[in-house]
Parts: C-alpha cells; structure tokens; sequence
C-alpha cells in the first residue's frame, strides 16, 4: 500500500510529524513501513500489502490516514469523503432508464449499489487526477475510469463503471422497451467471458459474475474485473457505475483458479465493510458530476438485505493488563481506544466487588481495580476486531509495544524433559566430527535417481505437484546420492575428503489390505539417516579401505550395531551390512569406485527412551600380573572370514586367553599357494590371580593350534 | 611393592637416559633415581615393611637395576662429554608450519542450533523436533488459518497433495505440544522448512527454524518480549537493545516482530552496514501471543491460560553469527565453506 503524505497532511492539518517520523511511528504502532520516497512535492510511503492482511480498512488512504491520526493522537479533521449529502440538479435528456438488479447469491455478495449515469463526457483525465492515481501505482486510462479507481485508492472500495449502452444492446430488446438489468450470480459450467485486458476467461461453478439481466451475459468477473463488452470508451455518455460488496473466501479462490489478481480483489479478498459501499458510490457521484458533466438518471439501487452491525466486545481491564503485562487504569485504557473510534462504557461493577475501589480510586492510586469491564462498540470498519484478545493487541500497539518492561515468566525450576532423539543426534554428530568428516547439508529434494542394491528403502516416492524445478521433484528416500553429487563436486578442487550428512528422508508408508490412508493419519514415515561418504583420489586401496573399515567400526561401537561383510569380495563390489544389537540390517558400507566409499545408517531403532548421553561404561578390572604373549601365523583359504578364526581362537584358547587381535594379513600365490591367505595373530594370556608362564600357557596354545588345523583346514607358519 | 614395579621403573629409566641430550639432564636424572628423594631410595626404604623372604628377593632386584642404570648412566656421561656430536638428530626449523591434524567440521547451522537450543534448554525449555511432511491441519488449519484464507498466501507452499506438504514453519508442530501435556509448557521446536521460493543470496526454498512455545497461567506480552531479550543477550554474549514492531501472523493475536540493534554497526556508522542496510535494526524473530483458537484447538483453556509462541530463523541466526553473506552456501556442499567453520 502506497500513502500519500500532502494527503494525509490535507486530512491531519494538526500533523506536526515529517514523512520520517510518520514512517518511524507507523512502523511500530501499524505495520513496518518500508520506504519513504520523495515525489515531486510529495512523499510517498510504502507498506508491504502482505503486512496488512489482516486490515483491510487500511486498503485506503483514508483508512491509513485513520491509523495515522491513531498513532499521533490526531482527529482527522475534513469530512469522510462521500458523506456529504449529495446534492445534484437532475439534468434532462439522456438515458432514463430505470436500472433493475436482482442479486441471486446473496451470501457472496452481501450489498449491490449501483447507479445510472448519463450526459457524460469521457476525456483524459485533468492532470490533478492523473497525478493522483499515478503516483500510488495506477495507470491513467479516462476521467471516468480514472475517478473510480481513485475513489478505490482514497476510500477502499473497488468501484466499476459499465457503458450502459452497451448493457442495453446485450439485452437484445427492441428499441421500444429499452431494458436496463443486471443480476448477480454464480457462473454456470462451461460459460466464458472475455476480460478488460482481453483475455477469453473460462468460468467455473461457483465463480461469481455479473450479468446482463435479460440474456443472462456475464458483463465482470464480480469483484475481480469488467468484461471488454461493455468497457467504458470514449464514446461512452450513459454509465452503470456499480459499488457492491463479495465475499472474500469466494472472490479469493477465483482470482486464484483464474490466476489473476487485481486492485479490487486485492481488496475483495480481506473482506471488506459492507457500509462502505454508499460512500464509495457517492464519493464518485460527486466527482464525476463535476469532472464529467455526468449526471443521474434514477435513484441509487442498494440491495442490502442484512445490515452490518457494529459488534460489542467485552473486556476485563485487569486481563488487559495482565495479557500485556501492564498497569493501566480503566481511564488510560479508555483513552487508547477513543483514538481508534473504539466506544467504551465501563460496566457497572458488580455488587460482589469492593465498594471501596472506583474509577477515581483507580486514578490515584494507578492500579486497575479487578471485575472493571468495559463493553465496546467496535467500528464496522474493524472487520478484524472480534475477540478480547484483538483489542488487547489494539492497547497494547497504541500504548507502545517498546514502552512495555521486559519481563520473565516465572515457572517452576523442575528439568525439562530429555528428547533423546536429539541428544543421539548431536552425539552422531561429534562422533562423526572426530573421526574426521565434516558435516554438510544437502537438499531433501531430488530429481530420482537409479540407486539400486544398497538403498534401504525398496518403495517409491512422494512427488511435489508444483516442484522448484525437475531437479527438486521427489522427496528423497535416502542420503547418499545427494552426497555422492556433493562429492563429485568437491573432488574437482580436493585430492581426499570425507563427508556426512544426518537427517530425515521421507519413505511413503505403504498402505496395508484393510487399512486406510486416515487410519494411518496419512502421513509418511520419517526415518533418521546418518550418510557419509570417504574420497580419495591417489589411494593405497588397502589401507584407504581398513581405514574406512576402521572409522565405521569405531562409530558402530558407539551405538551398539556391526558390520557383516561378506568376505572375498571382488574390489568392486566391496559391500558390508550394518546390523543392530537384535541383528536386523538397519545399513550398508559399500565401495563406489576405486577412490569413494560410502555407508548409510538408519538411526531409528537407536533412540532409545533413555538419555543416550548418559554413562553407560562398566569398568572393567586391570590385571596386575604380566601378560605373556604368542604371535600366531595361519594360512587358510581365502573364503574363511578372519571373524570366524578368532571365534575359534577364543572358544579354544581357555579362559587366561584375553585377546586375540589380527595384525598382518597377505595373500601371495608362490609361497602360500592358490587361493590362500596368510594371517598372523597376536595372543595376550593373562591372569588376575597369578603371574603366568610361557611353559603354563604353552598347554593352552598348542590347543589352539589343533582346534584352527581342525576346523579350518588351517597350516601353522613359522 | 612388586617385582613389576621394579621393572617399569627400570624401563622408564632406560628409556629417559637413552633421550637425554646434555650433562646437565643426566645429572637431574641421577639425582631422581638414587638421590635423597629418588625413586630407588625410596624403594630401598619401602622394603623395611616387608618379609624377610622377600626383602631379600626384591633387594636383590633393586640392586641389580641400580647396577645397571648407574651404568648406562656413566656410560652416557662419558659418550656426551667426550663426543658432542654424537648423537644426531634430523634438523627442525621451528618457523616451518606444524602439520595439520584432519579434523572434522560441523555445519554452521548445527554450530548456531546447538548453541541456542543449549540456552534455551538451561531456561527449562523441553526440545522436540518437526516432520519434514505435515498434513494441511498441522501446517495451517490449527493454526487459526481458515481454509481459503488469504493469510495462507504469506507462504508459498510446496505441496505433495490436497493434505500433504512439506512445512512451511514449524509452527507445525504446535498443536502437538499444546496437547502433550497440560500447561506448564515450554517448548522448542526445530525443524527443516520449505518454500516455494527462487533462491538469491537472501532466499532459500529449504531452511532452518527453531520455534519456541511457552503457556501458563498469567503470561504476558513483556514475559515474550522478556524471554527473547533474554535469549539474544546469551546468544550474542552481549547487551543488546531489542525494537517490538506489530507484525501479522493468524496464529497469534498480537504479532510482533522483534528486532535487535545491530550487532555489526551498533546503529553507528550505519549508512554503510551492509547487514542492517543502514537501518541499525536487524529482523530478528517474528513472535506473539499465541491466538486463543489455537489454543482451544490444542485443547488449551484460553480463558485460564495465555502463552507466546516464536520463530527464529537458524540460518539468519547464523549468516549474522558468521557473516556469511550468501544463504546459498549451506546447501553448497563445497566444503571451502564448510571447512572454515571450525570450534
């Protein structure tokens, strides 16, 4: 919304405030104001549209003028435009025939005014009204046009003006009964109308119009725009000008299902005073009868079945105060709402209530006495104004929402509640941190990827209806391809790098026989993933793969799952499960290519009830005794998972047997033959009780040795 | 006392004097192992306490080592005094950059999120996390928007189908923490949110939001304005002066928006602050008292019980926080961003 300040000026003369200072002040009692520009003689201020949703009054200068004088404590001082009794000498000749309107709809369109108009001149319009619609945005078209559209910008109300020629020519009568008629209605399937801006409109149900009254021709998109047919040119003399009211919700939805949005139903929309549309139309009488030469021909038509009233809202003073966090007396309060044309009467108290305490009372000793209620009389202008709370919001903006004393509830010190799927999250998190990666954030929306094997989930998709672009059309089942784009990026200017990511995808929930899409409240489910990604370009692939190997398994341990692998795997297809404590798959680490790997983990079944940072380690006792050590060397087949060699091992080796740990692993066809491997263990023996003896032990390793030439076919090197 | 002991002790020595580079050190070393107070003098005194069995057994061994470290220690003496140049170690310019460990990196809007959900958790505020997808009654209709509504214009929503979307704020999820429990309730609510929006330096179709809601009885306008002076104040570890100016949201009645002086110009020099664009204000959370039908939709009295409920924008929070000048870089992957942001 555009305001004028030399018109403000003209309705506050009493305006001390420069266009600045109007802005500093509305900004903090209105809606931020966003700029001041000079033009010409004149300021212009500007407010966003979309931070006056909510007040539709303020779709005019008028009513912004209103809040301005709110804001400054002013009283507005010229007449409300158009409420001056009009007073215009009936001219002879012209059009006189009596304008006929039937409203079918009248709950979208609560008030039809309308009036003939004839001996008019149209012409471009004076320069004063040129520059009076051009300097808040509009384009000049002619006087009449011109004058409607400034009656919109000054009042509020959307006004328009239909050649009443020919309205009369589409009634198809003969020239003996001249016929003159509109009708309000909603448009029937298939009807078609071609705008002012020459667009051929298709209709649909419930869109309202209005129409020629005999043949039933749309002739305007109600609220919205005129129809070409009947457009005001320069030959025009005779107008229907029309001031009616539509209903916002149905206005709304057919500017949206036409897409096309205009001054009128910008207005329309936020709903608009019903009792606005006689000013409006008089307002424009008055002008086109002095800049037009029009005149009228009849009586003013008004179609207004069901008067808006003004509301009453009753307020407790001592819930005002305490909702803002104040302490205002009954008086102060009745004051802030005078500004805004708000009536108030204090409500005789009731007898329950202390005698001693009066509005006088009050005024000494500051404080508002409790049961002092006042009973409102809200403008019908307010449309927004319909609970104690709105008016709460009036006094506390009004009073100055920066006079108000910072304060702090009070509340009980008992601890908030964990959310240990946070908590976990965070945790992740640093763990990720410390093992190197570094964090990064992809979008949830992707263009569907073939990413088949190691996706976690099987199903399809969900699908925006109106994407950003292609790219950005599904909602993402897993991490890794966005992370893998991220990777492929980052390795044009990186030699090596690791990455993760951990957020939510979104799995659409499959709908089982029997169950509904509501029995499931519809929505889909949203696992935790955590993604990361290792890339390194120039590797030696064996140590970039147990490094790898040994980051993952070092995070796993944190939260209790595993790796499976597989062992024997061509380098290619290097691929591992990851399971949990129950042993269900919950992910996967696999290769990429010679240079990438990556996992991916659902998280879900991790998130516990219990705070997850809590200590959950056992100390486990030190024995004092020195341990003796072995080295162990194998040569197996390639196929027998080192895994499954420490379990013969331990299961083996007796209980002074403490660890068993793998260190030197090679495959070498000329000494160990083919398909064989060669793996070397060292053993720990140790004992709480006793210091042990390499002949003590020796009894225990030599059974070890008999259980892996057993079970594994295993030869003993060295 | 233990044979162990004796041994590590033994070690350790060896292993010090082997490292040791100048008379001086051997001397200091000399003195910790057998002097007054060395460690094998008072070895020697601990073994009164003992048996006599074993007081000869591990007099022996301490005797045995004393030989032996006394020996080397000699033998260094000499070596050192005798030959400087003996022994040799690779030359170090301590001017050359020390090698850098690789370190990982969190994202800079987990690093600002982090930090303010730690501040809200010390004020007692329960932490609870959004869905991505959210049906049409979650995102907007318990949230006093009425079907067909023109507030629903304000966000330019994406959407999956007639009821499904991915949010647009985590307001969200305020009709669940209004039913969770009966008031006390204090909430904050993160959450990823989307629009449909062109992005620009300033524009994102995908951030951050952390959304806050507090309900009790007697909560005032000042306890909002209050609480998020509070809040910014930790967060920018500073005294900040706070602006309230009207704003519209339907699901609160009245709507704010607060702002803080800015952070980088302190309404100095403001023409040419590039963060406030000379305003010396900065829009920092968008607020209000929650609407009565919201909290009648959430099962909520409004007649016993008020509240207030916000939203801070988490990447706004951490372009100020940064100055990082571009909100297309938190989705950029391009980890010459990501790697600068280090704690």
């Amino acid at each position: 919304m555009l305001i004028s300040y030399n018109w403000l000026k003209q309705l506050l003369p009493s305006l001390k405030a420069t266009p600045y200072e109007v802005k500093e002040r509305l900004s903090v009692t209105l809606a931020e104001v966003g700029s001041v520009k000079k033009r010409g003689e004149d300021y212009i201020l500007e407010i966003e549209n979309k931070a006056l949703t909510h007040r539709p009054d303020c779709f005019s200068e008028y009513g912004l003028a209103r809040e301005v004088a709110a804001a400054f404590d002013l009283k507005i001082d010229a007449p409300l435009p158009g409420s001056n009794e009009l007073n215009l000498p009936k001219k002879k000749g012209g059009l006189t025939q009596e304008l006929k309107v039937k409203v079918v709809d009248q709950t979208l369109c609560p008030r039809y005014t309308a009036v003939v108009l004839t001996n008019l001149k149209v012409a471009p319009s004076p320069n004063w009204l040129k520059t009076a619609v051009e300097r808040l945005g509009l384009r000049s078209i002619n006087n009449v046009v011109d004058i409607t559209n400034y009656v919109m910008l000054q009042l509020g109300q959307p006004l328009h003006a239909f050649d009443a020629s020919k309205l009369i020519n589409l009634s198809g009568a003969r020239s003996k009964e001249l016929f003159l008629g509109i009708i309000v209605r909603s448009a029937k399937k298939g009807e078609r109308l071609i705008t002012l801006d020459g667009e051929e409109r298709r209709l649909a149900e419930d869109m309202l119009l209005i129409c020629e009254r005999k043949s039933g021709k749309p002739i305007a998109l109600a609220g919205i725009m005129g129809g070409e047919e009947t457009e005001v040119d320069n030959s025009t003399t005779a107008v229907v000008l029309e001031s009616a009211n539509f209903e916002a919700f149905n206005n709304r939805a057919t500017s949206r299902q036409l897409g096309l949005r205009t001054e009128a139903s910008l207005r329309f929309e936020k709903g608009l005073d019903p009792n606005l549309t006689m000013l409006g139309l008089n307002r424009a009488i008055e002008l086109l009868a002095k800049h037009c030469h029009g005149n009228l021909a009849g009586e003013i038509v008004d179609i207004y079945p069901q008067k808006a009233e003004s509301k009453t809202i009753s307020i407790d003073c001592l819930n005002a105060n305490q909702f803002i966090g104040v302490n205002l007396t009954a008086i102060e309060i009745q004051k802030i709402l005078n500004r805004l044309e708000i009536q108030s009467i204090l409500k005789p108290r009731t007898l329950a209530r202390s005698a001693s305490t009066s509005v006088a009372g009050e005024r000494s000793s500051g404080q508002v006495a409790a049961g002092s209620t006042f009973k409102l009389t809200i403008p019908t202008f307010r449309r927004d104004l319909n609970i104690p709370a709105d008016i709460y919001e009036e006094i506390a903006r009004l009073y100055g929402l920066n006079n108000l004393t910072p304060t702090l509830p009070k509340r009980s010190i008992k601890p908030a509640a964990v959310n240990s799927s946070y908590s976990l999250e965070q945790q992740i998190k640093y763990a990720m941190k410390e093992l190197g990666f570094t964090e990064v954030y992809t979008y949830s929306f992707t263009k569907v990827q073939p990413f088949s094997g190691f996706n976690l989930f099987q199903g399809s998709t969900l699908k925006l209806q109106n994407p950003i672009s292609p790219e950005l059309e599904h909602l993402r089942t897993t991490l890794t391809p966005s992370l893998l784009g991220k990777t492929r990026e980052n390795a044009k200017r990186l030699e090596g790098f690791k990455i993760f990511e951990l957020g939510k995808v979104t799995w659409p929930s499959e709908i089982r026989r029997g169950q509904t899409k509501k029995s499931r409240g519809g929505l889909p489910n949203e696992p935790l993933l955590l993604a990361a990604v290792w890339y390194q370009k120039e590797n030696d692939y064996q140590k970039f793969y147990y490094t790898a190997k040994g980051e993952i398994e070092m995070l796993l341990k944190k939260i209790k799952a595993k790796l499976k692998p597989t062992p024997n795997n061509s380098r290619h297809s290097l691929e591992a499960v990851i399971i949990n404590e129950q042993g269900s798959k919950i992910g996967f680490f696999t290769a990429i290519d010679d240079s990438t790997f990556a996992f991916e983990i659902k998280l879900d079944s991790l998130i516990k009830s219990t705070d997850p940072l809590q200590f959950t380690t056992k100390f486990q006792t030190i024995s004092l005794h020195p341990p003796v050590l072995f080295d162990l060397a194998v040569i197996v087949d390639e196929s027998t998972a080192v895994e499954e060699i420490i379990t013969t091992i331990q299961q083996s080796g007796g209980e002074l047997l403490v660890n068993v740990e793998p260190f030197d692993l090679y495959f070498d066809e000329k000494t160990l033959g083919k398909g064989k491997k060669s793996i070397a263990f060292h053993l720990t023996f140790q004992s709480m009780e006793e210091s042990l003896s390499e002949d003590g032990v020796k009894p225990f390793f030599q059974k070890i040795v008999q259980a892996l030439k057993n079970q594994h076919q295993a030869k003993i090197r060295g | 006392m233990e044979a162990d002991q004796i041994l590590t002790l033994q070690k350790d020595f060896q292993a010090r004097i082997g490292s040791t580079l100048t008379p001086r050190e051997l001397q200091q070393l000399k003195t910790e192992l057998v002097g007054k107070k060395g460690a094998l003098t008072q070895l020697t005194k601990s073994l009164s306490k003992l048996s006599t069995k074993e007081k000869s057994t591990l007099g022996k061994k301490i005797n045995q080592t004393k030989q032996i470290l006394l020996g080397l220690l000699e033998i260094k003496e000499q070596a050192l005094t005798e030959h400087p140049g003996l022994i040799k170690l690779p030359k170090i310019d301590p001017t050359f950059p020390g090698i850098k460990p690789q370190t990982g990196h969190l994202h800079p809007i987990t690093q600002v999120t982090q930090r303010a959900v730690e501040i809200f958790q010390k004020m007692g505020f329960e932490v609870w996390q959004a869905r991505l997808v959210d049906d049409k009654y979650h995102n907007y209709l318990s949230l006093n928007f009425p079907e067909g509504h023109p507030a629903m214009d304000i966000m330019d929503t994406l959407w999956i189908n007639d009821n499904l979307l991915p949010i647009t704020h985590t307001s969200s999820m305020q009709n669940r923490v209004l039913r969770s429990k009966k008031p006390p309730l204090s909430a904050i609510v993160l959450g990823r949110c989307f629009r449909r929006e062109a992005t620009d330096p300033t524009h994102e179709h995908t951030f951050h939001q952390l959304e806050g809601v507090f309900v009790d009885e007697k909560v005032s306008l000042s306890d909002l304005i209050g609480t998020l002076k509070n809040f910014l104040e930790s967060f920018f570890e500073r005294e900040l002066k706070i602006k309230v100016q009207p704003s519209f949201f339907p699901f609160v009645e009245p709507g704010i928006e607060i702002m803080a002086e800015c952070i980088f110009c302190h309404r100095k020099s403001r023409q040419s602050c590039k963060t406030c664009g000379g305003s010396g204000w900065i829009e920092l959370v968008p607020a209000g008292m929650i609407h009565p039908n919201v909290l009648k939709d959430g099962g909520v009295d409004p007649k016993i019980y008020s509240g207030f409920a916000w939203a801070i924008g988490l990447d706004r929070l951490s372009m100020l926080t940064f100055g990082i000048d571009d909100i297309r870089w938190f989705h950029s992957g391009d980890l010459r961003f990501l790697q600068q942001f280090v704690i």
